[in-house]
């Protein structure tokens, strides 16, 4: 009797001399043959990993070129308008003192959170995939100065309440994954599911991929049980890289003492910058999410 | 040549498209550069950086291109509502 081949159908034909001649005969057993198959397809995925890090090592030395003359071009800005020459911002602003405590209060109502619920479950979910990490976690809590200017507009351009206020600012407590360029757009789909798995909710997702100044995926997230709101940022290492490049052009037009023109060449260098970033693939046609209230 | 202002109103998670929670300018002066203001609780034009951090990944509000007279409309809305004219 013939080894049991792969091809053969569950039945067996009528006739086994009806085979072409020019066929060749499969020596091999059933085993033999899905262990070449294994091997051959290890071969081919090992060949793909390595393409698409030689891929991935060639867009970073580009990058890194390009990061460099930006950095130059932001030395040309700075000797235009040296930075101390300006005032310090004016963090604080007019918050009255009652609003400032309730503020201090509630900072430290969402550091309890972050510390005992949300981060712990974060670093649950990095631990499933080594293939990407947090970055930035030291500064997953925001400043307070920086939630007091938030607070601050909320109330004097929209009329929250002070209490209120802070509660809906959405990225008091933030985090970033950095992923691969070529498991990024996978990456964020699993990411997403495994937030919701740990039992958060998604409020709001907004892909900047192919906006002009901003690259990445950023979202915000809400923990049900007690209803504390965080943001969770999507990038690539050029795309995060991009955004601490740009990171003190945005606070200088955030402090909202640039003059008009100087605020165009703020926006320009943004740009410039953004526009070099590498779209991963597919990363684009991650569709934007807001959960209506 | 005269500045071009472009106006947004401004959604958050209180507000919706028909109800704006305010109103905000970008001013392109003509003699070159750009401006933001919004209309503030003190009924005049602030300075405000909520549409530059908004386009730098910030979700805290949504922001949506509209007409003058839609502008015009929400700085009533909010002037009314500071003197107490909506509450008659």
């Amino acid at each position: 009797m013939r080894p049991d081949r792969p091809d053969d159908p569950d039945v067996p034909p009528d006739r086994r001399d009806h085979q072409p001649a020019h066929t060749q005969a499969e020596t091999r057993t059933r085993l033999e043959y899905y262990a070449d198959l294994r091997i051959t397809v290890a071969r081919e995925e090992a060949a793909a990993a390595r393409r698409a890090t030689a891929q991935e090592r060639s867009t970073s030395e580009k990058w890194q070129q390009e990061a460099a003359e930006f950095r130059s071009l932001w030395t040309e800005y700075q000797r235009k308008w040296p930075p101390e020459d300006r005032p310090p911002p004016d963090r604080n602003r007019s918050l009255d003192p009652a609003d400032n405590s309730r503020v201090e209060a509630e900072c430290d109502r969402i550091a309890d959170r972050e510390d005992q619920r949300i981060s712990p479950a974060l670093r649950a979910i990095e631990s499933q995939d080594p293939d990407r990490h947090l970055v930035g976690f030291e500064h997953r809590l925001k400043g307070r100065d920086r939630i007091k200017e938030k607070v601050y507009d909320r109330i004097k351009l929209l009329k929250h309440p002070p209490e209120d206020a802070v509660a809906r600012v959405s990225d008091t407590i933030r985090y970033t994954f950095q992923y691969r360029e070529s498991r990024y757009t996978q990456g964020v789909w699993t990411d997403i599911e495994r937030l919701k798995g740990e039992g958060f909710e998604l409020r709001k997702l907004k892909n900047y991929w192919s906006d002009d100044q901003y690259k990445g995926i950023n979202s915000t997230w809400v923990e049900p049980g007690t209803g504390q709101r965080f943001e969770v940022q999507f990038h690539t290492h050029i795309s995060f890289e991009a955004k601490q490049l740009t990171h003190t052009a945005y606070e200088r037009t955030r402090a909202k003492q640039a003059n008009p023109f100087e605020e165009l060449v703020l926006e320009a260098f943004q740009k410039k910058v953004a526009a070099d970033v590498p779209v991963p693939p597919g990363a684009a046609d991650i569709p934007d999410y807001r959960k209506e209230a | 040549m005269a500045d071009e202002i472009t106006y947004y109103a401004i959604v958050d998670d209180l507000s919706s498209r028909e109800q704006p929670a305010g109103v905000l300018r970008r001013v392109y002066f003509a003699a070159g550069g750009r401006r933001d203001e919004a209309f503030s609780q003190d009924l005049v034009w602030e300075r405000t950086a909520m549409l530059v951090s908004a386009e730098r990944g910030d979700l805290d509000n949504e922001f949506i291109k509209i007409t003058e007279d839609e502008a015009n409309q929400i700085v009533a809305r909010i002037r009314a509502d500071a003197t107490g004219a909506n509450s008659a």
